[in-house]
């Protein structure tokens, strides 16, 4: 008999049930919760899928976040802490993205900076709360919509809080759809929603060959700390632009841009264990991320408002537009020409809205660069 | 000035002045493009 039971004993030792607590479970239920979201309602399912499965794992006792030798650790460490896989990210976004209607009608860059404004008023609401500057920063930058970009800055500011922030900026990224309207709405009047733009004039190749040349030059020179996010965004653009590396290209928008999500999503979802995401520090994260998100799109609808007063007749900006600055690409887009066509079911939107649109994805790896230069 | 609004002046500076010398960088290549391709078109033919 003690025989029998010290094979048990010895059964039981090697499983993983005593190092459980409550904790865990509760971590399994967000990860059962995001799981659902993903699957079910189709929010951000490409990362919240394997950030909620990466949150699983980190919760199941094992040596797989182990400092040095875990699986997801390596993932992590190299991925993530040296900042490889939101530049690769930015490469491959850059080969997805068609900047014609910001060559088109340049003025809507100014839209893609304006919406960063909710980024910095999110930092001072952090602040208040008591978290660190750096801290702030990561959370702030929520308010920029752009997942990479959060991931990038958590990294280098605040390894603590970048699966908490990823998380965030993915599920409201989710959200814009619900987020948006009632801001857009309260800041425009009927009238102005109604406003339709001219149609934009069609940008030749090599107009678009220049852009991520020029994009690269300037923002580098006036912000050295975004270079690898730039960077890495202006060449996947000029693959794709350049229409001579085709199967680069593909391989950027496509394999890569594929593997690297897996690879992120995961090991994002792995810097979650109960212990760290279990605080106070989280719902106030997560509330400051929503704020971060209405005063971005607030930001962004009252300069294009305010860019009206100087603009001609026949040349205004339908305010709408200025929300899609706040990046999430193309969803802020839709949410712009969406609010405009139920004022006026003639009014198409959606490319005049691409143009904040595409700035606020550089809007926002600038904005994450000068917390760099300023913080690292 | 402190750490906090050193960071918000300068990360507001910085990100409207990258944006308008883009926008003025953007126009000028524009320019050049268009000019670029007119010359080029007649040899086409």
């Amino acid at each position: 008999m003690d025989v029998f039971m010290d094979i048990i004993m010895n059964l039981w030792s090697t499983m993983a049930f005593d190092n459980l607590y409550w904790g865990n479970v509760v971590m399994w239920g967000i990860a059962f919760l995001l799981i659902y979201l993903a699957i079910k309602k189709d929010y951000e399912p490409l990362l919240l899928l394997p950030i909620a499965f990466g949150i699983l794992l980190v919760n199941l006792p094992s040596d797989i976040m182990k400092e040095g030798s875990g699986l997801l650790w390596i993932l992590y460490h190299y991925g993530e802490e040296w900042a490889i896989i939101p530049p690769l990210i930015f490469l491959g976004i850059g080969a997805m993205t068609d900047f014609g209607p910001v060559i088109a009608n340049p003025k809507t860059l100014l839209l893609g900076a304006a919406a960063q404004g909710g980024v910095y008023i999110t930092f001072f609401g952090a602040l208040a709360l008591g978290f660190t500057a750096a801290e702030a920063a990561t959370i702030g930058i929520i308010g920029g919509a752009d997942g990479p970009t959060t991931i990038f800055l958590s990294a280098k500011l605040a390894p603590h809080l970048m699966g908490v922030c990823a998380v965030a900026a993915y599920s409201y990224m989710a959200m814009v759809p619900i987020i948006q309207p009632p801001v857009m709405k309260a800041l425009t009047t009927e009238k102005e929603r109604k406003i339709r733009m001219k149609s934009l004039r069609k940008v030749s190749k090599l107009e678009k060959i220049f852009f991520p040349i020029i994009t690269a030059i300037v923002v580098i020179l006036i912000v050295p700390d975004a270079a690898a996010l730039i960077g890495m965004f202006c060449f996947g653009n000029l693959m794709r632009e350049s229409g001579v590396v085709e199967r680069l290209s593909n391989a950027a928008q496509n394999e890569l841009m594929n593997i690297i999500t897996i690879f992120l999503g995961v090991s994002v979802g792995a810097t979650m264990p109960a212990e760290v995401f279990l605080t106070p520090q989280v719902i106030y994260i997560f509330v400051l991320g929503c704020v971060a998100f209405a005063t971005a799109t607030a930001c962004g609808v009252l300069l294009a408002k305010f860019m009206n007063l100087f603009l001609k007749e026949g040349e205004k900006i339908n305010p709408l537009i200025g929300a899609a600055g706040v990046s999430a690409v193309p969803m802020a887009a839709r949410v712009a020409h969406k609010v405009g066509s139920e004022a006026d079911r003639k009014n198409y939107l959606l490319m005049h809205a691409m143009g904040p649109n595409v700035a606020g994805v550089i809007g926002t790896a600038v904005a994450a660069g000068m917390f760099l230069s300023v913080l690292k | 000035m402190s750490l906090e609004m050193t960071v918000f002046v300068s990360g507001i500076t910085g990100v409207f002045l990258v944006m308008i010398f883009l926008q003025i960088m953007v126009n000028l290549s524009s320019k050049l493009a268009i000019r670029l391709e007119k010359r080029e078109s007649p040899d086409d033919k």
